[in-house]
């Protein structure tokens, strides 16, 4: 059984966290996000969860690293101004290892920008805004539908592997709405509780992560950026130490991606031209291949996670495809990734399109699709 | 019509996401398949806003579309951009204060003066109830029915007065 819902983008990312538990909010408005917010004000405090208007971007992803360590489910969004701002925070999120959301809502950089206009430029910095070594989990709704679901998966996967998760939106799919098919209950993961002594901060099987003690249970924690052993003690001088726990955080997400991967691969068996694409612009991608049947066979890969990457049905599409086209409204991140994947079996087009928050159309895309099947 | 495009076109404050809105509800509840986008300027009132629907009997594709079946434009300021995403053979729906022309050929044009007569051009107000008037006159001209705009339309703040829009622009 399922519910139809009419929700923009925004509303349902606000239910799919609700849907997976999340229970704390704190963020600072910013648009396009700001609906997922105001949503959260409204509907959180009614279900006995906690909803907190932030001094700014800093604050809240510090209170949310607090709020979890303290056994809630911690979420909020943001868009490119203050996903900057948040980073500091998500790199000791990725140290401490400390579950919680960041939603970022992309629109029109560097600096402010274009406020309510759409991009996607925030690709490599979702993968790359901290320093060191790490990976955070990246998802990208397309649909609304998606902005649902992939919200209660980044929920669950933050949870499942004690790690912050990243969703990454764009306003153009902020502010449409689509019916969702809403199902009456949705898997709810709960991290793991330390028993008999075992360290909050070690694991002897990289794959699976340490438990999370609660504070004010009285464990004994230390929860610190710095570099620190199975107990928290910092060890900021020890290779060894260094290592093995940098090590480890990598590993956790690496060796678990396979679990990580969404995507849609939709017509690449017999394609001609091949569109790898993500958010918004991955339904123009779809549409245009349906304006050109009986024309060009076109092959789409909807990407829905981008960090780490599904590289398996990249590499398909290009052992079949005359060229792929990579859409982007930005000035190319993802073909870089689409770039290396392929290696030089199939020539790789970048698409840009940036200013003013115009979509891609299906239209201009097929026109692209066209000129370049010949 | 199997699909529509429509673009409703003006400036913030008109109530053009409120109308793209409400007819994306009524078709919605119809058991149509429905996309609505909006997009508005970062000062949110006084520059152009749209709402763009897809209806439809399948399910969507995609929701953005460069060129409209049908576009309504009801604020001078939001005319250089969407007269020209109209598709050949379209229908172009202008308010009377908004037709400065000249129109792309191929078109069918109509002229209503949705804002004067929903607003009578007070001062201070910018037309906010010429985007649902639109909405009764492309329900006269059969795009969609009037009867879920209606029920849409007849709950929540300004009900009354959204009504009697709806029920101006069938006439006009």
């Amino acid at each position: 059984m399922s519910l139809r819902r009419f929700w923009s983008g925004n509303i349902a990312v606000a239910e799919g966290a609700l849907a997976a538990g999340v229970d704390f909010y704190a963020g600072y408005p910013i648009t396009p996000s700001s609906e997922i917010m105001e949503h959260m004000a409204r509907e959180l405090p009614k279900r006995g969860g906690i909803f907190l208007q932030a001094e700014d971007e800093i604050a809240a992803i510090f209170l949310l690293i607090g709020a979890s360590w303290a056994d809630a489910k911690p979420m909020t969004a943001t868009s490119g101004p203050g996903f900057s701002l948040m980073q500091e925070g998500l790199g000791i999120a990725v140290m401490t290892e400390t579950p919680l959301v960041v939603v970022d809502v992309m629109r029109a950089g560097p600096g402010t920008g274009q406020a309510s206009k759409a991009a996607q430029g925030d690709l490599l910095q979702a993968r790359f805004g901290r320093h060191g070594d790490q990976i955070i989990p990246v998802f990208a709704p397309s649909s609304v539908q998606d902005c649902f679901e992939l919200t209660v998966f980044a929920v669950n996967t933050a949870e499942r592997l004690r790690t912050p998760v990243i969703l990454l939106s764009d306003e153009l799919l902020a502010h449409t709405w689509e019916t969702v098919r809403v199902p009456e209950g949705v898997e709810r993961v709960e991290r793991r509780r330390p028993k008999d002594h075992e360290p909050p901060f070690g694991s002897p099987d990289p794959r699976v992560p340490p438990p999370m003690p609660r504070l004010g249970e009285g464990h004994a924690l230390l929860v610190t950026g710095s570099t620190h052993d199975a107990w928290g003690l910092r060890q900021t001088s020890d290779p060894h130490a260094h290592r093995e726990l940098v090590e480890r955080l990598w590993e956790k997400i690496w060796l678990n991606r396979e679990e990580l991967f969404r995507y849609e691969a939709v017509g690449v068996e017999e394609a001609e031209v091949g569109i790898v694409a993500y958010g918004s612009v991955a339904r123009s991608a779809l549409a245009a291949r349906k304006l050109l049947a009986g024309k060009v066979s076109v092959g789409v890969v909807v990407l829905k996670t981008l960090w780490p990457l599904p590289e398996e049905p990249i590499r398909e599409l290009a052992a079949r495809v005359k060229a792929i086209l990579v859409p982007e409204l930005s000035l190319g991140q993802l073909v870089w990734d689409v770039e290396r994947v392929v290696a030089g079996r199939s020539p790789v087009l970048r698409f840009s399109k940036i200013g003013g928050g115009i979509p891609i159309y299906p239209e201009e895309l097929a026109e692209r699709v066209l000129e370049v099947a010949g | 019509m199997a699909e529509l495009r429509l673009r409703i076109s003006g400036i913030g404050g008109q109530g053009i996401v409120f109308a793209g809105r409400l007819l994306a509800q009524a078709m919605a509840e119809e058991g149509k398949e429905v996309a609505l986008r909006y997009a508005y300027g970062a000062e949110v009132m006084g520059t152009p806003v749209h709402s763009e629907l897809v209806i439809a009997d399948e399910p969507i594709l995609s929701p953005y579309f460069r060129e409209a079946q049908v576009a309504v434009i009801l604020h001078t300021r939001a005319f250089s951009e969407a007269v020209g995403l109209v598709e050949k053979g379209g229908l172009l729906v202008l308010d009377s204060a908004s037709a400065g022309g000249p129109f792309p050929e191929n078109l069918r044009v109509e002229v209503r003066p949705f804002v004067e007569k929903t607003s009578g051009n007070r001062p201070g107000d910018p037309g906010r109830l010429a985007p649902v008037a639109a909405l009764g006159f492309l329900a006269k001209l059969g795009f969609f029915p009037l009867e879920p705009l209606r029920r849409a339309a007849s709950s929540g703040r300004g009900a009354q007065e959204n009504l009697q829009a709806l029920e101006l622009g069938f006439r006009l």
